[in-house]
């Protein structure tokens, strides 16, 4: 038995609390920045979708150091929550990064021609910092879903 | 609980920590593009946004150097060994280069901007030295764990034969 399975109860939900303001508080944020929401409106949906794909690197450790803690407790429980919250995160990020994308294209249209090369690197930044972060939020949750299959079986 | 190496949780934290050196290069990346190497101003805006780069990159060290720890593989505990040295070389010369280019850069400047200028880089340059000394003391801590879990494993490892007799050689045992 290692010393975080050894370690009290309130001490465990006290970092469990802290994982979650780390998922939370990002998205939290960005929202003041995106109310009244407006998706209808092209300009305010293209700054949202670009707010949210470069707000997931805070989410991503806070998941990540979540699944590392479930792990070392030998939590099943909170590996399998923490690796569907990963799973469910890459679905409505995989669902913004392909809106964003189609809605580059109509920006890059309708920007004059001196802006487009800043539009184009923002977007670039984005696009990458989400795509990797997909990636990696995929990985955590499949390794989440098999070091939880793995204790269990261990456990029986 | 003993733990083992999961080949799924190496996986993902490497893919958690391509992310995060991605955005460390990526979003000061962009601020300085194109580079305009001659220009005294962007060499000196270069080092301040390198080292705003410089936490993201610490944290990607510190995550795979838990896991080496955790997991109990060397390979990861190498790699922070390895990259801690490079890394702290290379903060240690952004930071030096940026001081001297800005001394320089500093006699050129209006008197009223010179406060603002001052905090804008004497900030990052404070950040830059911390952050070479965290890349020290994660090698010096990599290669203290690395150097643990030699020892460990050679108490562990049954040692091979029959074994010597105190002042008799192995020809003697032969």
């Amino acid at each position: 038995m290692n010393r975080i399975q050894q370690a009290p109860r309130a001490f465990v939900v006290a970092l469990y609390v802290a994982v979650a303001y780390l998922v939370v508080s990002p998205f939290l944020y960005e929202s003041q920045r995106l109310l009244p929401a407006d998706p209808t409106d092209f300009d305010w949906r293209f700054g949202a979708e670009g707010f949210i794909l470069t707000a997931v690197t805070t989410p991503l450790i806070g998941l990540a150091l979540g699944t590392f803690l479930a792990y070392l407790r030998g939590d099943t429980r909170g590996q399998r929550v923490l690796a569907w919250t990963c799973l469910a995160l890459v679905v409505v990020l995989v669902v913004i990064w392909v809106g964003f994308l189609v809605d580059l294209q109509s920006m890059v249209r309708s920007v004059p021609a001196e802006a487009i090369g800043i539009v184009k690197a923002t977007a670039f930044r984005s696009a990458v910092g989400a795509a990797t972060a997909i990636i990696a939020l995929l990985g955590l949750s499949i390794g989440g879903f098999r070091a939880a299959a793995q204790v269990a079986g261990s456990k029986q | 609980m003993r733990n083992k190496p999961h080949g799924p949780w190496g996986a993902a934290v490497g893919l958690v920590v391509l992310h995060l050196l991605s955005v460390a290069v990526l979003e000061p990346g962009m601020n300085i593009w194109p580079p305009k190497v001659g220009d005294l101003i962007w060499r000196v805006v270069f080092g301040t946004q390198a080292i705003s780069g410089f936490g993201l990159i610490i944290l990607a060290l510190a995550l795979v150097a838990l896991s080496g720890v955790v997991t109990r593989r060397r390979g990861p505990l190498r790699l922070v060994l390895g990259a801690g040295v490079l890394a702290m070389v290379l903060s240690g010369a952004v930071v030096i280069s940026t001081a001297l280019d800005y001394f320089q850069l500093r006699s050129t400047l209006r008197p009223e901007s010179l406060v603002a200028w001052d905090a804008g880089v004497a900030v990052p340059l404070v950040m830059g030295v911390l952050a070479a000394m965290t890349f020290l003391v994660l090698a010096v801590g990599a290669n203290t764990a690395l150097g643990a879990m030699v020892s460990a494993d050679s108490l562990r490892e049954p040692r091979p034969g029959p074994g010597l007799i105190v002042g008799q050689t192995p020809k003697d045992d032969a």
